[in-house]
């Protein structure tokens, strides 16, 4: 009997706790509450959010096992899409075994034979190439570096009104060391010949689609001068291991401060096109409103006023994540708390600034960073904290990147659901000491 | 034992202003069972949690074959009974598991049927689906999946 009345008392809580947040979605200050740690399990988290914008950190389904994964949140099955649970972004590396997962199309391979699977560089080039992952290995100078791989549309669950799409949480993104060649290397030895205008890149994931259409594959492009071009590389190794088959084995592209469906998993094909590249998955798919962050409104769309341009245009604007602590534990009042999470950018400029507020955004304090990995990494931050009264709290985090921008105190509205990065709040709860 | 004893001597003399005045005889069997008042002890409930099953370790193959051993696992959500589910499960799980959905917020009628659409023309599903099929599925999701009518 005690035991329910637990229950109800945790499920009355948790409604409060839920209905401020959406409360106070109203003037725009969503704060994720409890995600992949409670301090119950008596009740599962709903199955599914909305029509308001999802109140928890990561989107909202069950844990699920994969070959070659920890525990990770199911989106969708097949394809398979999987979202990384909040606390292992304590760490400016997220694991392989718990890197996201997003595939569009269900022909997602099982198994590679390396024996036969090429990189091929074909098109307006001077020599057509087919490079082994040994020639990979062997025949181009290694080269390292750590970079976020975010989906495009990482917090889609965020947008009011809602949009249709993988309903993520803020758990789709991550960062490795990633090692490999670089891809202007390769064009190099291919040589390109007059008249490309743009690069293609796909990889080993077909749909059961007719051909010809994007349910069949799955292309991506960029033009030929473009500088994430000369940025990107194929990597063979992610954190120093082979990649995980569902994240890209044996090589995938990376694209340095771009989003990640430019960074194309088991890559297969380098066409080099004598024109713009006019595929589903770059002019419909992954489009931004060409307005200031990608922000427009509903009415606007439909009154046919938003002029569209693909998400590759933009860097990945500069977002930070609370972590820990993640309002699943009461704070004693006087105890000293280290706030913790990371923050990023794609601007290439790296983090300048992380700013913790322990009023819910009215003042901020300077956040101690953690190591510079390189200014397309995680930048792990940390703040001392000791809640001063018993109540409620809420914690906030802004970060500033190099080019000097801050994220806003506003959440973008676009029909993709991308590119969100508001400011992140999280509400705690602080008990008396005695 | 020497620090131990310097270690009891502290906490005496940092205790001492919130104990009684004087020393008494400690206690070495330790504390009753019986749980003081102000905590509350050793309560189970079955849970209604799923328990996730470890996977059994074991080595790759060798060659030059990579990857997973066996198909990928599906955890396919289950659809709100009704009519028309028999028609979304068998054709639009050709391409893609019924999951994406249920992964989805409650949706306005008007985008399930711009979603079918889509599905339909860009995506190519007329090729496969009959038009009467499309529009039981639009009618499926539409009585299911809106704003107020959603269940699971």
């Amino acid at each position: 009997m005690d035991g329910d009345q637990d229950i109800e008392l945790t499920r009355r809580r948790l409604l409060q706790l839920v209905g401020g947040g959406v409360a106070a979605l109203a003037v725009g200050q969503s704060m994720p509450a409890l995600a992949d740690v409670s301090n119950q399990t008596a009740r599962p988290i709903d199955t599914f959010t909305g029509p308001k914008a999802n109140p928890f950190w990561n989107s909202v389904g069950p844990f699920v096992s994969y070959p070659e994964k920890t525990a990770l949140i199911r989106l969708t099955d097949r394809p398979v899409q999987l979202e990384t649970p909040r606390h292992y972004f304590r760490d400016a590396f997220t694991p392989n075994s718990a890197f996201f997962v997003r595939y569009h199309l269900a022909g997602e391979p099982n198994t590679i034979n390396v024996h036969d699977w090429r990189v091929h560089v074909e098109g307006r080039v001077k020599h057509r190439l087919a490079l082994s992952l040994a020639d990979l290995l062997h025949k181009f100078e290694p080269v390292e570096l750590a970079a976020v791989c975010q989906c495009s549309g990482n917090s889609r669950s965020r947008f009011y009104p809602r949009v249709a799409g993988g309903e993520w949480g803020d758990g789709a993104v991550g960062n490795a060391l990633w090692t490999g060649v670089r891809l202007k290397d390769v064009l190099k030895k291919a040589g390109i010949a007059s008249g490309a205008v743009q690069i293609q890149f796909q990889g080993a994931e077909f749909g059961a689609g007719p051909l010809t259409y994007p349910s069949h594959g799955f292309m991506k492009s960029f033009n030929v001068d473009d500088p994430a071009i000369d940025r990107a590389i194929i990597a063979y190794a992610m954190n120093g291991e082979p990649l995980p088959m569902l994240n890209g084995f044996p090589a995938r592209l990376v694209f340095p401060g771009k989003f990640a469906t430019y960074w194309t998993k088991a890559i297969t094909w380098i066409r080099v096109l004598d024109h713009k590249d006019d595929n589903f998955w770059m002019t419909t798919a992954y489009t931004i409103p060409d307005t200031p962050n990608g922000d427009t409104t509903p009415a606007d769309v439909k009154a046919g006023k938003v002029k569209m341009v693909p998400i590759g245009n933009v860097d990945m604007p500069v977002r930070s994540f609370i972590v820990t602590p993640d309002g699943s534990a009461k704070i004693p009042a006087g105890l000293p708390v280290v706030v913790r999470g990371v923050a990023f950018s794609g601007t290439g400029k790296g983090i300048r600034r992380v700013e913790v507020s322990e009023d819910g955004g009215r003042s901020w304090h300077d956040a101690r960073l953690g190591k510079d990995y390189g200014p397309y990494s995680f930048r792990t931050w940390e703040h001392d904290w000791k809640p001063a009264r018993a109540g409620r709290a809420v914690l906030a985090v802004r970060a500033t990147d190099g080019t000097g921008v801050t994220q806003p105190d506003h959440g973008v509205w676009n029909p993709g659901g991308y590119l969100w990065n508001k400011i992140q709040r999280q509400e705690i709860v602080v008990g008396p000491a005695s | 034992m020497t620090r131990d004893w310097l270690l009891t001597a502290a906490l005496v003399v940092i205790a001492a202003p919130m104990a009684w005045a004087g020393a008494g005889p400690t206690k070495e069997v330790g504390a009753s069972r019986n749980p003081p008042g102000y905590v509350t002890e050793g309560q189970f409930s079955n849970s209604h949690l799923g328990a996730l099953d470890q996977p059994q370790p074991q080595l790759p193959k060798a060659g030059p074959v990579y990857g997973i051993s066996g198909p990928w696992p599906l955890y396919t959500a289950k659809l709100h009974p009704g009519h028309g589910m028999k028609a979304v499960e068998r054709n639009c799980s050709i391409c893609h598991a019924v999951t994406y959905i249920t992964m989805q917020p409650p949706l306005p009628a008007g985008v399930w049927k711009a979603e079918v659409g889509k599905m339909m023309n860009v995506m190519g599903a007329k090729r496969y689906i009959p038009e009467a099929t499309a529009k039981e599925i639009i009618g499926y999701l539409q009585t299911y999946y809106v704003p107020g009518k959603r269940k699971q």
